[in-house]
């Protein structure tokens, strides 16, 4: 059998009441992810991307299914089975100020992580944490002085680069990254693109990439899942499955995605009543 | 109406909060029936020109606006606030980023979108079944009694549409108004928004950060940078021959889906918050090009050789042909 850093299996996810709701937010969808690998999971909102992303990340327990990590079955249904399952993985999220305390200097968000993970990362000394916390900040490309500043004074950038450090503080061996960069100015994206990409090459922890730009998936990913109404639709390489998308939805997106070249070509045929 | 071809003229608008400018000079104008797109990254000056077209911005002492907008023939910043109130009724019409907080979530959409017109109850309802029909919306009747947390972010954005297209204005604003949007109702937004331009006749002005939107649906753009007007230009021009290393780089940050993966370098460093404006360009900390000319003199827009109708502000325009 293929070699897993993490497989979900036949997820299923209803939010509120199972009954209440016409169809489950994730309906047996399956997954998995290679060690460092980096997989994209595409579709619109409401498709139930992020609800299966927060499955992958053991913030959410499934309803029915399992998920297996390192060939290890995680007990979603127990709080320590899912406390055991997150310290191996971390989470990147889209709205970077949400994802931060904004009482709480940089410097101080970083530490509280290794704090609490002392033990497992055998760093009990506050001067461990200290050059720990030095090293996170080089690798996402941050200066020291962040350490003394609040959320509100970075920017967007600047903030998804903390994030990320946070997520790499405890070694993670899958990183989930929910729309990590569409928050952001789109000349800094490619910035924070290129950095989980070098993270991903140096460190070599698996990702996997939740988005709705399948241009930044392509760019990204090497294989992707695309879901539609909570189930995955088509799944496959990423060079494949854009030049010739078998499933009607896929297509969709495709077409849909903005791009220079192709709107150029688009104009050019529009009946325009160009004056002038 | 006059004969007139232009209908906004906007001549060296200079913005200002606090005595923080925002907004360093910047004019251009907008032909009848022509879209215009205005380019830039948050924080580049793009919303708040469009807010000075209609006096939207607070007034002094929080705002100071200087400079000339012509709107319909108009001095916006002299009108009184009975012609001002008449020319946001009659020619300007805004469609914003985000539909949930242009509706008012406590009032029916047949409710709202009567309320901008005159006439009978009858004819209100009638043109509002007609405008929401414009719109794309399928069953306009019942859409009349909905409250807008019932509808789709997509279907809310056609709602606001409608209620712009109410009293047929000759100007169409549209601020980012795909952007809170999914991807693939995105491009039916902007197609819905641009044959609706062109069939009606209308000149739009759409602020949007995606050269891939502007590509499809505008006929000149107008790029921005920390509220500088750095180029300008058909889009054709532009975006196939950007001039300014700014407009390049935009057009390099953006992963593509035609032709095979490669890396993408991105502009290095951040778009400059405002406050301490600079000597020279305010791109030059970024630029790959830059020399120390960049830096101590501002380049003016100005034609670019040899390509009248281009404008760009750079002392050092690229001439390669690109995309």
């Amino acid at each position: 059998m293929e070699k897993h850093i993490v497989a979900l299996r036949e997820i299923t996810v209803w939010y509120g009441q199972q009954g209440i709701k016409e169809r489950p937010a994730v309906d047996r969808a399956s997954l998995t992810v290679a060690p460092g690998e980096i997989v994209g999971l595409v579709g619109e909102s409401g498709s139930g991307k992020t609800t299966l992303g927060l499955v992958a990340a053991g913030m959410l327990a499934p309803d029915k299914g399992e998920v297996v990590f390192d060939g290890q079955v995680v007990q979603t249904g127990s709080r320590h089975g899912m406390q055991v399952h997150r310290r191996n993985v971390q989470m990147v999220f889209q709205d970077t100020a949400g994802a931060l305390n904004p009482r709480l200097t940089i410097g101080a968000a970083l530490d509280e992580v290794l704090y609490v993970h002392r033990q497992a990362l055998a760093m009990p000394l506050p001067a461990q944490r200290d050059a720990r916390r030095n090293e996170l900040l080089d690798a996402v490309g941050l200066a020291p002085d962040v350490l003394e500043r609040y959320p509100h004074a970075l920017s967007g950038g600047q903030r998804q680069r903390v994030g990320i450090a946070r997520a790499l503080a405890v070694h993670p061996r899958l990183l989930v990254a929910d729309e990590p960069v569409s928050a952001l100015d789109v000349s800094v994206q490619v910035q924070i693109l290129n950095l989980l990409k070098s993270v991903n090459e140096r460190l070599g922890q698996a990702c996997l990439f939740v988005a709705h730009d399948l241009a930044v998936v392509r760019y990204m990913c090497s294989r992707a899942y695309v879901m539609e109404a909570g189930q995955i639709v088509e799944a496959g390489a990423c060079e494949a499955l854009f030049r010739d998308p078998q499933h009607p939805y896929t297509r969709k997106l495709l077409e849909a995605v903005p791009d220079v070249e192709k709107g150029l070509k688009k104009r050019n045929m529009a009946p325009g009543i160009r004056v002038s | 109406m006059g004969v007139e071809t232009e209908i906004v003229r906007v001549t060296e608008l200079q913005v200002a909060f606090g005595g923080l400018e925002v907004v360093h000079g910047i004019s251009f104008s907008i032909d009848t029936q022509e879209a215009v797109a205005l380019v830039g990254e948050s924080g580049c000056g793009k919303s708040v020109t469009a807010l000075a077209l209609a006096r939207l911005l607070p007034g002094p002492p929080s705002c100071q606006v200087e400079g000339v907008v012509q709107v319909a023939g108009q001095d916006v910043m002299d009108l009184s606030p009975e012609r001002l109130r008449r020319l946001r009724r009659d020619h300007i019409a805004y469609v914003f980023q985000d539909p949930a907080a242009a509706l008012h979530p406590s009032l029916t959409i047949g409710y709202q979108l009567c309320e901008a017109l005159a006439g009978s109850k009858a004819t209100r309802r009638a043109r509002a079944l007609e405008c929401l029909a414009l719109a794309g919306l399928r069953d306009p009747a019942d859409l009349l009694c909905a409250y807008p947390f019932t509808l789709s972010g997509g279907m809310q954005q056609r709602v606001v549409i409608a209620m712009a297209l109410a009293r047929e204005p000759q100007l169409l604003v549209a601020d980012e108004p795909t952007t809170a949007l999914d991807v693939t109702i995105q491009a039916q937004i902007l197609d819905l928004l641009v044959d609706l331009q062109r069939r009606l006749g209308m000149s739009m002005l759409l602020i949007t950060h995606n050269l891939g939107l502007v590509a499809s649906s505008a006929d000149r753009v107008c790029v921005m940078y920390a509220g500088y007007l750095i180029e300008f230009g058909a889009v054709e021009d532009v975006l196939r021959m950007p001039a300014h290393p700014y407009t390049r780089g935009l057009l390099d940050v953006v992963p593509r889906m035609e032709g095979g993966p490669r890396r993408l370098e991105g502009i290095p460093g951040m778009v400059p918050s405002g406050g301490d404006p600079l000597p020279g360009c305010a791109f030059a900390p970024r630029c790959r090009y830059a020399t120390d000319l960049c830096r101590t003199v501002r380049p003016a827009l100005v034609p670019l050789p040899g390509r009248q109708q281009q404008r760009v502000a750079c002392h050092y325009p690229l001439r390669e042909d690109k995309v």
